[in-house]
Parts: structure tokens; C-alpha cells; sequence
């Protein structure tokens, strides 16, 4: 058979090797670990015989020969005839890695021919003729009469069935074989199998079956009779007469199985642990295979296209929004226009559960990435001669498929070095009162719409000393540079290609060899990478990514008149500085926040737009607002001119109409109907960078202790007002509100929310308002103060705002005609004036009867 | 004595297949023309037994045992179909079927399939 005819099926037969290949490695490492257990080798001869027929039917005859060997051998093995030894077990890791190889060359189009397989089946070939290790398999499994089968058919019982029948027997579940013949004229005789399998699976778990009902469908096979062997609670007897009751059957023979003798004995003294393990086994794959009977593949383009469909409805409906705003502010509130909010609202619940469902198609389990890095770790750690315990967590964590073939890469340097260089060889580590193995722990895990993966291991840690003096002698770092340099800055160096191919590093430090591959893979995908070490501790690089590549969470920034959307991934933190936390360094714009120094960019300069920045160019006086963005281990703050908001946006190529633009990653549509401008962080973070020599110092404490809080900010009728996000529980959408005869002044009704009653304040009384009418954009901030709910009315709810304490101002200086300890005090942003209320600090007291004024302004 | 539904697209077939249940002693509670009646009957009658054919319209028999078994994961659903695809019929068995019948419907098979199909019922019951 020629590959060419056979494209079409390629693909699919390139994914099931793949599946194979996994499970033959998977299920090897077990059989080395744990030596034997039958179910681990029918799985693993059921995935060499898998490979074996299809490979054949592709005609790939080489894959074909070395399945086919391989499977004589895990046959060997099952049948107790030949003994897991090392030696065997690496030819067998050989096998795959060989096998592995030839689909390589066949994904590249090279066909499978270029590798010789000769003698890899050579040094097989002793270990499938029962030499090599061969040992006299436990005695066979004999029930009263099995052996005397007419005609030879019927079940072969082996170990693997023995074993299972010693271990149902354990638990007082009898064996049964069953045969049943059908009809001479029987011309559906594999249907037929089906119905016997079903009502036994009834009574309890088929354990094998000869001929298989598959076998049956075709239609030139000539069996009379099926075998079955059945592990069951029921009588003989009662079986016997169920089967009798399906129709069109001829004779029907039930016999008891007695577990083997031998079987039983060698499970006894594991019987405790292992008595359960081959249930359970046995129900996963069940579950994952019937699972997998109801799964379609997909071609990921087509998804893809979905997916972008999806984006473009999402753009739409932020359109739909804003017309609808619009709409409401020149109409107010008529009939048609509620109705357009309805529908507005509930296209978006849809769009919302349809962008999910679509992110879920393109997710799968981070397990099909992290079940390769075992058989990985155990080769290095080989080796290297030291032992290794991976440890993985958060397998089922999903991600985007694009994704999982993106990160492979830095995951495996990051854990090759980890075994290379981290880990202490054992009689180091026992030296050290180190456990003599190492431990690396893999974990991964969702963290909003990001995903994070941790690699940490108890190894020596990297030493920052070690680096700055390799850097310095490298001619990277001048003295001075790596004295001023803080550790933390210092271990970051590794992923500077300058230092992390350098020999001298990694043989000083132990770290480093491709680091700079790591961070360029993950900046391309706009992630994030941070390294903890401690001395002789250990060390722990955390990637942060996002969860999809297709639609970016943004926060949209403006500068001047123009918007632009900075990728959510990448920023860090947003903050208004101090006048003093601006200064320059080597001609440089640079900021200081929280002692450390960071690169600034004016975002109007840098891009020639003229925003107010340039306006009114920076003197003291000015706070300019900053966004820190990073990417990978580089930080960089942006002055901007206002944030807008967070909005999920799609990245449309700027084409090749513009090409390249400098700083640019590309564009989207906004809500408006404008173009927004896609920021490449990368892009700044580089140039940035390269000017830039990171210098530490720790400048003035009082900045560098500087704390922030959480604000919520709020609407009622012009003014802002902001309280700590704190004691927030939730803000909600206004729901049916009860108002109660005699409520005390303030309190505008009662709401239900979850079965609970919660008041609702009106500060507006408080705050000498008009009493407060409900409007679409009302919402109740309801809070947890002292163990009870309670609500605020709101006009409108603003943002989360971090505010600093040093940039908030005593009320008294700004109102000094209000005596209260509820306002805190007043905070500026963007020109306006925010009121901090503290009413967390001393919650009103609803049993008194006084109006929210003389509540507020009591004091 | 049984309570039966009959699912066949063919009022031919129906016709056939009722006399014939009805001259064994059951009792037709209901007829559906395909799958998804087939299945509003079931929810509605609950019936002993149902005659299910494959090829239907609207809803094929295999959806319509899987829906059923859902529903009564007991259900006892024979399948007759005229069907001379064995794949077909196996699947309809996966889905859930308890036995099937194939033409030419002979008296004597479709009692006894059904007769059978209700002995282990009581002995359910028991």
C-alpha cells in the first residue's frame, strides 16, 4: 500500500500512535516500578497489538515487524513465561524511542525507511524465544473440565484471568464460564453475542470472551458457540437460567471456576493494598473508553474558524451594548428600548456560555503533556545517576491544544535542569540530611483566566553570588552593576542568553543551560516566568500564561483620544506614582515603586500620539497613572493617561497593508466601532531592557513600604465615593425590594438574596441627595459587616481602584465642614475628587431610629 | 399476559405485529410511528415490553432505546427490525435492547422472545 492513497487516514493514525506510544510508556514505567501486574501488561500487549494491526494496514511494515515482536514478548510476559528484567526493559524503551522516530520522519514526509530496526529486533528476538530471562510461568489455571473443549474453542485462561479470579474470589465473587452455541441458522450470531454479553454484564463483570463479539461481525466467521467467562455474586443456576431466556439460543453450558491455587497464594500477601486495585483499574479504562466512544475528532482548524466567529460576535455584541446605552440616554426608558435591553443582555449570557463552550472544545487536559515528562525524568535521572521522584499535581488542569505544544518545551528544560543540575547527586544529598531521592514537583493550575504551572524542586538552589561573579567575569555585568544588583535580579540573569549558555555559569551555579529558550518561548506566548530560589533549599519557576491564544482578555488604556488594549496577561499592576517616584537614571525615565526601579515609557511619546502627557509635559507636581506591565521576567511601566476597563477582545493582523509597526501587536474592533490598538508588551519589555541595566537600589523606604488598599468606587448622582473592597461580598443588579413600615431613616427596603433578608441603605439621604429612584445602571454593593448584610445603593458602580494610603487626604482639609468619622478621608484620581467612606470601620446602626445624616454626621 | 408498545414506522407492520401479540394474550396499550412517539408513549403508558423497529422517521430506534433507557434503565425493548445489516442491530443491542428478532416474524419467535423477555421480569420481581 502506497502512503499517498493513504493521506487521509495519516493523520489519524499519527494521533493514535501517538495515544499508544503514551500508554506502552506510561504502562512500561509502571511494570518497572511495580514489576507485575496483569492488568499493566494486557493493557500494554493490547497497545502493541493495537499498533501492530494498524500499522500494518498503513503499510508501514517496519513499525508493523516491531510491534509485532514486541507483542510477542508482552505476550511472553502475560502469560507468566517471561520475567521482567532490566535488560529487557530497556530494549523495550528502545523499541519506542525508535518507533517514535519513524513517525517523526513520517510527519516530515520522509516515510519510515530511514531507520534500522535491525537490530534493535535482533536483540529482541532471545527475549521472545523464552531466552533471556525466561522463567517457568506459574502453573496454568486448570477449572474442573476446562481443558476438554470440543474443537479447541473457548477461552485460553491465563495468569491475568487467574489473578482476577483469585482476587474476586478474596471478596466472595464466584467465577462462572459460560458457553452458549447458537442456533444453526443463526445468520446474526454477533448480534446475537451482544445480547448474551449485555444480560451477563447484568449479573455481574465479563472478564473474557472467545471469540470476541467483534470477531462475530464478520460474516465469514463460522463460530457455534461463544465462551464467556464471568465473575459474579448469582448462582450457576440462576445464570443459567437467564441465559435459557434469550431467544433463538441453542444449548447453554454453565460451569464453576475454581481459582488457581498458586494464583491465590501469591496474592495473598499483597492482598491488602491490591485487592481493590484492578476494580477500580478495570472501571477507569471502562469509563475513559466509553467516553472515547462518544468523542469526535475534529479538525482544529475548523475550530479555529469557530472560534474567530465567536470573536466576531463578541465584537457585535459590545457594539449592541453601546447602542443600547446610547439609545437609553436619548429615550430614557420606554417600552421598546427596555425590551432591546433584555434582549441585549440575555445575547450576552449566550455569547458568553457560547465563547465558553468553544474555549472547552480547544481545551484539553494538561495530563496528555505531563504523562511524557515520567519516562523523561526516569532517562535523566539514569543518566545522571541520581534518583528523582516526580511528583505532578493538577493533571486534569485544561488549556487551550495550541498551548499544550507550546509550553512542552520550556517545561522540559526547566525540568531536565532541575535533574541535571538542582538536584544534589544522593550521597550529597544524604550529607546534607536530605532525603537520598530528590523530590521535583510539576503542578498546574487555573488562576483566573490564566493558567500557571510551577516546577519546584529541593534541590541546591542557584546561587546569586555564583551568577553576578560569572556575569562579571563574562564582561556582562561590570563589578559595579553586580554590587549594586539584588539577588533576586541576579538569579533572574539566568535567562539572558549572554549567560545562560555560558559554561562558567552553569558550572558555578548549576543552572542555566537553555534558559534563555525558556523565556523566549514563553514571551512569545505572553507569559510570564519567575524564579524563587533559596540556597541549598531549593528552587521554584513559575510560568503564568494565558488560557487561550485566540481571545485575549485586555485592559484598555487611553491616551489622548486614542484607546489602546494592553493583553491582561501582562499587566501587573496599575498605580499612580508620586511625584517623587519619578527620577532619571543613565538619561533614562525610570520609577521607583516599592524600592525597586523600573523602566517608564510614556505611551504618547513613545507612539507620537499627543496625549495629555505631552501636553503638559511632566514637572513636578504631576502623578502620572502607569500601568506595569510584564513579560516573562521583564517589567516596564507605561504612563498612560486613563484606564478605560477590561474588555475581551479578538487580535485581527494589522495586515500586510501596514506590516510591522513597532510596538504593535495588532488591532481590534471596540465597542464604538473604532479600531483599538493591540500593544505588544514583548515589544517594550525588549527595547526597554536593552537600554536599561536593571539597577536596584532601595530607595526611600517610605515608598518602598508603601501599602495599598482596594477600593470600590461608586456613583450617586455626581459625586464618586469609594469603600475598602474588603468586607464587599458581592454587588448585585437591584431585585424586588420589600419596603418595610417604620424602617429607620436610611433604609430604602429589604432584599431577598438566597433565602436571606438584607436591608439596603440609601446614603443619599446621608449625603443631602435627592432620595435615590432606581435607573438601569443601579446596583446594591452588598456588604458583610460584623456577620450581617447589608446593602448600598448605588447610581453606579466605578472600578477597583488601588489606592495608596499616603495618597489619600484627610477629609477635614477638603471638607472642613464635615465632622465625621465615616468620611475617611478624599482621594484624587484623573482630576476627579473621591470620597472614601468608612463604613466598614463603624457600621450604621439600623435599630436606631435616625436618619443616615444624623448617622453619618453624628460625630 | 403483557402490556406492549409497538414502534414501527409501516401501519402494515403494526397491524401484523399487534395481531399476532394480541393472539399470544397481550395487550396493546399503544402504537407509536416513530422513536421520539415511541418514546412520549413509553413516559406516558409505561408499558411491560416494546417492539421497536430501527429505521424509523423523526427519531431512529436506537436514539429512541437509548432516550427510553435513560428514562427506565430496566426497560425491556426487543427490537424488529427488517433490517439485514447485523451492525445496525448490534448497535441497537448496545444501546440497550434486551433481545431482537429478525424477519421473516415468524409466530412461534415472536412469542417466544417475548414470553422470554417476561420471564426473567418475575424473576426480577421475585
Amino acid at each position: 500500500m502506497n502512503l499517498d492513497n493513504m493521506s487521509d487516514y495519516l493523520g489519524l493514525f499519527l494521533d493514535e500512535l501517538d495515544e499508544q506510544l503514551q500508554i506502552l510508556d506510561e504502562r512500561l514505567l509502571e511494570l518497572e516500578r511495580n514489576s507485575f501486574h496483569p492488568h499493566t501488561i494486557g493493557t500494554i500487549f493490547r497497545a502493541a497489538h493495537t499498533l501492530k494491526g494498524s500499522s500494518a494496514a498503513m503499510g508501514l511494515s517496519r513499525i508493523k515487524e516491531l510491534t509485532h515482536q514486541m507483542e510477542n514478548i508482552f505476550d511472553l510476559m502475560r502469560g507468566d513465561r517471561l520475567a521482567v528484567s532490566p535488560s529487557l526493559m530497556n530494549v523495550l524503551f528502545e523499541c519506542i524511542d525508535a518507533i517514535k522516530a519513524m513517525k517523526g520522519d513520517i510527519q516530515q514526509g520522509r516515510g519510515e525507511n530511514d531507520r534500522d530496526i535491525g537490530g534493535l529486533l535482533g536483540r529482541l528476538t532471545p527475549f521472545a524465544q523464552g531466552q533471556g530471562a525466561a522463567v517457568e510461568g506459574l502453573a496454568r489455571m486448570r477449572s474442573p473440565e476446562a481443558g476438554t473443549d470440543d474443537n479447541g474453542q473457548g477461552i485460553e485462561l491465563d495468569v491475568f484471568h487467574s489473578k482476577a479470579i483469585a482476587h474476586a474470589w478474596e471478596k466472595g465473587v464466584r467465577a462462572l464460564r459460560v458457553r452458549a452455541c447458537f442456533m444453526p441458522d443463526e445468520s446474526f450470531a454477533y448480534a446475537r453475542a451482544l445480547v448474551l454479553n449485555n444480560l451477563l454484564e447484568e449479573l455481574g463483570e465479563v472478564i473474557a470472551a472467545y471469540p470476541a463479539p467483534e470477531d462475530l461481525a464478520d460474516p465469514h466467521s463460522s463460530y457455534d458457540c461463544v465462551e464467556l467467562l464471568l465473575l459474579t455474586e448469582e448462582a450457576g443456576e440462576v445464570v443459567g437460567f437467564k441465559l435459557s431466556q434469550v431467544s433463538q439460543m441453542g444449548a447453554i453450558e454453565v460451569k464453576p471456576v475454581e481459582p488457581d491455587e498458586l494464583a491465590r497464594e501469591e496474592l495473598t500477601p499483597r492482598a491488602e493494598n491490591a485487592a481493590d486495585a484492578p476494580a477500580t483499574e478495570r472501571s477507569e479504562t471502562e469509563a475513559k473508553a466509553a467516553r472515547g466512544g462518544r468523542a469526535v475528532r475534529v479538525d482544529v482548524e475548523r475550530l479555529e474558524k469557530l472560534m474567530n466567529l465567536v470573536g466576531e460576535l463578541l465584537i457585535d455584541n459590545t457594539r449592541l451594548h453601546e447602542v443600547r446605552k446610547r439609545l437609553t440616554e436619548q429615550y430614557g426608558e420606554q417600552p421598546d428600548i427596555n425590551d432591546l435591553g433584555d434582549i441585549a443582555h440575555q445575547i450576552d449570557k449566550v455569547i458568553g456560555d457560547l465563547q465558553d463552550g468553544m474555549m472547552k472544545t480547544r481545551m484539553l487536559p494538561i495530563e496528555q503533556l505531563f504523562n511524557r515528562f515520567p519516562r523523561m525524568m526516569r532517562d535523566v535521572a539514569q543518566q545522571v545517576g541520581k534518583e528523582i521522584d516526580l511528583v505532578m499535581e493538577g493533571k486534569e488542569t485544561e488549556l487551550d491544544r495550541t498551548l499544550i505544544e507550546e509550553i512542552s518545551d520550556p517545561i522540559i528544560h526547566i525540568l531536565r535542569n532541575s535533574a541535571d543540575h538542582a538536584i544534589e547527586p544522593p550521597d550529597e544529598r544524604e550529607r546534607l540530611g536530605k532525603p537520598r531521592a530528590g523530590t521535583v514537583l510539576l503542578k498546574a493550575a487555573h488562576q483566573d483566566n490564566h493558567i500557571v504551572i510551577a516546577v519546584s524542586d529541593d534541590g541546591r538552589g542557584i546561587d546569586a553570588a555564583k551568577i553576578k561573579a560569572a556575569s562579571v567575569a563574562k564582561g556582562v555585568l561590570t563589578q559595579a552593576e553586580a554590587d549594586r544588583m539584588s539577588d533576586q535580579e541576579a538569579v533572574r540573569l539566568i535567562f539572558r542568553s549572554g549567560i545562560s549558555t555560558a559554561k562558567q555559569v552553569t558550572d558555578l551555579s548549576g543552572r542555566g543551560v537553555g534558559m534563555d529558550i525558556v523565556r523566549a518561548h514563553i514571551e512569545r506566548l505572553n507569559g510570564l516566568v519567575d524564579i524563587d530560589t533559596k540556597a541549598g533549599v531549593g528552587t521554584t519557576f513559575t510560568i503564568k500564561l494565558p488560557l487561550t491564544l485566540a481571545i485575549i482578555r485586555s485592559l484598555l488604556v487611553g491616551v489622548g483620544e486614542h484607546s489602546l488594549a494592553l493583553p491582561l496577561v501582562n499587566v501587573v499592576e496599575i498605580v499612580r506614582l508620586e511625584p517623587e517616584q519619578l527620577q532619571r537614571l543613565q538619561g533614562q525615565d525610570v520609577c521607583v515603586i516599592r524600592g525597586s526601579v523600573f523602566p517608564l515609557v510614556r505611551l504618547a511619546d513613545k507612539l507620537g500620539l499627543r496625549g495629555r502627557e505631552a501636553e503638559a509635559p511632566a514637572e513636578s507636581g504631576a502623578r502620572p497613572l502607569v500601568v506595569m506591565i510584564g513579560v516573562a521576567e521583564k517589567r516596564v511601566c507605561l504612563v498612560v493617561d486613563r484606564t478605560i476597563g477590561n474588555q475581551e477582545i479578538v487580535i485581527k493582523s494589522l495586515g500586510s497593508y501596514v506590516g510591522q509597526v513597532p510596538y504593535l501587536a495588532g488591532a481590534t474592533l471596540l465597542g464604538d466601532g473604532r479600531i483599538g490598538l493591540i500593544l505588544d508588551a514583548a515589544a517594550f519589555c525588549r527595547e526597554e531592557h536593552l537600554a536599561f541595566r536593571q539597577e536596584e537600589r532601595h530607595a526611600d523606604q517610605g515608598v518602598g513600604a508603601e501599602t495599598e488598599e482596594q477600593y470600590v468606587s461608586f456613583r450617586m448622582e455626581r459625586e464618586q465615593y469609594a469603600i475598602r473592597a474588603g468586607k464587599v461580598r458581592e454587588i448585585i443588579t437591584v431585585p424586588q425590594l420589600s419596603t418595610i413600615a417604620a424602617s429607620p431613616g436610611g433604609v430604602m427596603g429589604m432584599i431577598h438574596l438566597r433565602g436571606r433578608t438584607v436591608p439596603v441603605l440609601d446614603l443619599s439621604r446621608g449625603l443631602g441627595l435627592a432620595p435615590r429612584s432606581q435607573r438601569d445602571t443601579s446596583r446594591i454593593i452588598v456588604m458583610e459587616l460584623d456577620g450581617r448584610e447589608l446593602g448600598i445603593w448605588t447610581d453606579e458602580i466605578g472600578a477597583i481602584l488601588k489606592i495608596r494610603k499616603s495618597g489619600i487626604e484627610a477629609a477635614t482639609d477638603v471638607l472642613p465642614s464635615v465632622q465625621s468619622d465615616w468620611i475617611e478621608g478624599v482621594y484624587h484620581e484623573d482630576g476627579r475628587m473621591i470620597i472614601l467612606l468608612g463604613i466598614d470601620k463603624r457600621p450604621p446602626r439600623l435599630d436606631e431610629a435616625l436618619s443616615l445624616r444624623e448617622v453619618l454626621l453624628s460625630y | 399476559m403483557a402490556r406492549i408498545l409497538i414502534a414501527d414506522d409501516a401501519p402494515i407492520m403494526r397491524e401484523l405485529l399487534a395481531n399476532l401479540l394480541v393472539g399470544g394474550g397481550h395487550e396493546i396499550v399503544a402504537e407509536a410511528r416513530n422513536g421520539l412517539e415511541a418514546l412520549e408513549l413509553y413516559i406516558k403508558h409505561r408499558p411491560d415490553l416494546v417492539t421497536m423497529d430501527i429505521s424509523m422517521p423523526v427519531m431512529d430506534g436506537i436514539a429512541s432505546i437509548r432516550h427510553i433507557r435513560e428514562i427506565e434503565p430496566e426497560a425491556k425493548i426487543i427490537i424488529f427490525s427488517a433490517l439485514s445489516q447485523q451492525n445496525m442491530i448490534a448497535d441497537a443491542v448496545r444501546a440497550g435492547a434486551w433481545d431482537f428478532v429478525t424477519k421473516p416474524f415468524y409466530e412461534n419467535r415472536v412469542l417466544d422472545v417475548v414470553s422470554k423477555a417476561l420471564a426473567t421480569r418475575n424473576i426480577d420481581a421475585e
